[in-house]
């Protein structure tokens, strides 16, 4: 079943076009990953799923339907950097979301004592670390247990044991039959907790299907030296590079794609070979996409 | 802040008596007899009614400080991003700012109420009942008055994002902007902008003590015209906020 269908979604600033024509569909039950660096769009598209931000064109239809209000209450949402009342306490803010959406005060502790919250919960939210503002952030949104999460950047500031426990959560409402967008610049995010994934590249959608069929490719990357002899020397010996085959003056290493080109000049020059030409191999949709997921690693 | 305007209103509603007896001394000191004294008592029923919301009519900036700064605040910690992705729609979110304005004039009419009830009981002889709430439309239209500056200061506030930026804006239009056309053309002309054609819902009382004051001026009535006129600028501003709101990104 569809969950989400965006048309054509598109945002621009002034002449920047933060999201371009974004297509793409959400099933029910399936864990998304949208996955960019730094300014590709990610919290802009999100933003306007939400109806925080207006489109400049195109569409989008919750189950189905132009988002209405009755729709919202289906949507669990956080997004970017938390935003709460600085001089409420965790309780009060999230008694102020309960209210709006029409949620039990019971329910409270439940989600406080599951974003491991509870026992700082009359603490004012100014005095929160920022990992503490992000775990209140993503209890705010999956209070009153709605079907759909949208999370950006869950893990943004956490120390690694705070990572871990949110992707454990993330995984663990994965199971309760929920469909989750996740917004991240890590693959390795994206990798550990979604089942599909979209790649954003400025705006644009360069990838949009599963998370394995593409972690499991490896990149194929072109060297030339002047001794041609030595390089294939030292890459027959090498553990991450042994892969390759000539084809005239032309070598084509396979590699996994988590060693960048920097990583293999490094390892040359090392071994005193001089690089004559070093480049991924034309740039297909594939390449083009792990060459991102490398930069932003 | 909050507490700065029940305050201030109120001292200087204890310290509206004084004055008057002051001037009084001075006045018989100096001995210019062409002078009438001023009426001594402005606490008596029914007219304390019309007195202390006249008094109470420049004290509403403090209200409208607050009424910013609870507006301004949700730009600043973008908690109306919050609320709108937790489930609020942009009208529902306008809404809550009104009711907050409605919370704030209800507030401060009350304290006129309360404040009216007990010195007036103190100062008039005798307990009329027709006399205490005769002029009780008064308090009704500080209520609708101080509301109509809310709304104003909200859709200041709406618009700019800023507390200080939005204090300057309401602050130079009310004390200066608005005075120039009267000043420029007739005194009259100016009587349908927004902020004066508020202020005329409670007009000076046309006593002695408030001639004193030389005010342009002075009507013992509420006019429905005025009523009109104020309610039409109210809905304005109230519906300009939402128009804003459902315009920009939050
Ligand atoms: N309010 C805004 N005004 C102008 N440009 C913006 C605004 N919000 C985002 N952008 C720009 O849009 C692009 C996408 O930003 P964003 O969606 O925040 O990226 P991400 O979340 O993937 O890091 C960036 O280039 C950013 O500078
Ligand atoms: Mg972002």
């Amino acid at each position: 079943m569809e969950v989400l269908r965006v048309n054509g979604l598109t945002k621009t600033y002034g002449s920047l076009i933060a999201v371009n024509n974004l297509t793409f569909s959400l099933k029910r039950g399936e864990v998304y990953g949208i996955l960019g660096p730094n300014g590709s769009g990610k919290t802009t598209t999100l933003a306007m799923l939400s109806e925080a931000i207006h489109p400049s064109s195109g569409e989008f239809l919750w189950f189905g339907k132009d988002s209405g209000l009755n729709q919202r209450s289906k949507l669990g949402i956080m997004l970017e950097k938390p935003n709460f009342y600085d001089y409420l306490s965790a309780k009060d803010n999230l008694k102020i979301i309960a209210d709006i959406r029409g949620v039990d005060y019971s329910e409270i502790d439940i989600v406080l004592k599951r974003i491991g919250l509870f026992e700082r919960c009359n603490s004012r939210f100014k005095t929160f670390s920022l990992g503490m503002k992000q775990r209140l952030a993503i209890g705010a949104a999956v209070l009153g247990d709605p079907q759909v999460l949208i999370l950006d950047e869950p893990t943004n500031g956490l120390d690694p044991e705070g990572i871990a426990e949110v992707r454990e959560l993330i995984r663990k409402m994965a199971g309760e039959e929920k469909t989750i967008l996740l917004a991240s610049h890590l693959l390795d995010e994206v990798q550990k907790v979604c089942t599909q994934m979209i790649v954003l590249k400025k705006g644009n959608i360069i990838y949009d299907g599963s998370v394995n069929a593409n972690a499991k490719n490896e990149i194929i990357i072109e060297l030339m030296a002047e001794d041609i002899a030595a390089l294939t020397e030292v890459l027959k010996q090498s553990v991450d590079f042994a892969n390759f085959e000539r084809k005239k003056e032309m070598i084509f290493v396979k590699i996994a794609p988590n060693i960048t080109t920097s990583i293999l000049n490094a390892y040359m020059q090392q071994h005193d070979i001089l690089l004559s030409h070093l480049a991924y191999k034309k740039q297909s949709l594939e390449e083009d996409i792990f060459e991102i997921l490398n930069e932003i690693r | 802040m909050l507490s700065i305007y029940f305050i201030a209103l109120i001292l200087a509603l204890l310290g509206l008596q004084s004055i008057i007896l002051k001037t009084n001394r001075n006045l018989q000191e100096t001995g210019i007899a062409s002078i009438p004294l001023l009426p001594t008592n402005i606490y008596l029923f029914p007219h304390i009614w019309h007195n202390i919301s006249f008094v109470a009519r420049f004290f509403k900036i403090f209200l409208a400080v607050v009424m910013i700064i609870l507006v301004t605040n949700e730009y600043t910690y973008n908690t109306l991003r919050q609320s709108l992705i937790t489930g609020l729609s942009r009208g529902q979110i306008v809404l809550s700012k009104i009711f907050d304005a409605l919370i704030l004039s209800l507030a401060s009419a009350i304290l006129l109420l309360v404040f009216g009830l007990v010195m007036g009981s103190v100062y008039s002889s005798g307990f009329d009942l027709w006399d205490v709430v005769r002029k009780m439309n008064f308090l009704a239209a500080h209520f609708l008055m101080v509301f109509g500056f809310l709304s104003l200061a909200m859709m200041i506030a709406f618009i700019v994002k800023k507390a200080s930026l939005s204090i300057m804006i309401l602050l130079v239009y009310a004390y200066i902007l608005e005075l120039i056309p009267a000043f420029k053309y007739s005194d009259s002309f100016g009587d349908f902008l927004p902020l004066r054609s508020i202020n005329l819902l409670i007009q000076a009382p046309n006593t002695t003590i408030f001639d004193f004051l030389h005010l342009s001026s002075q009507s013992n009535h509420i006019s429905s015209i005025h009523i009109i006129v104020a309610l039409v600028y109210t809905t304005l501003f109230c519906l300009v906020s939402y128009f804003v709101v459902r315009k920009r990104d939050l």
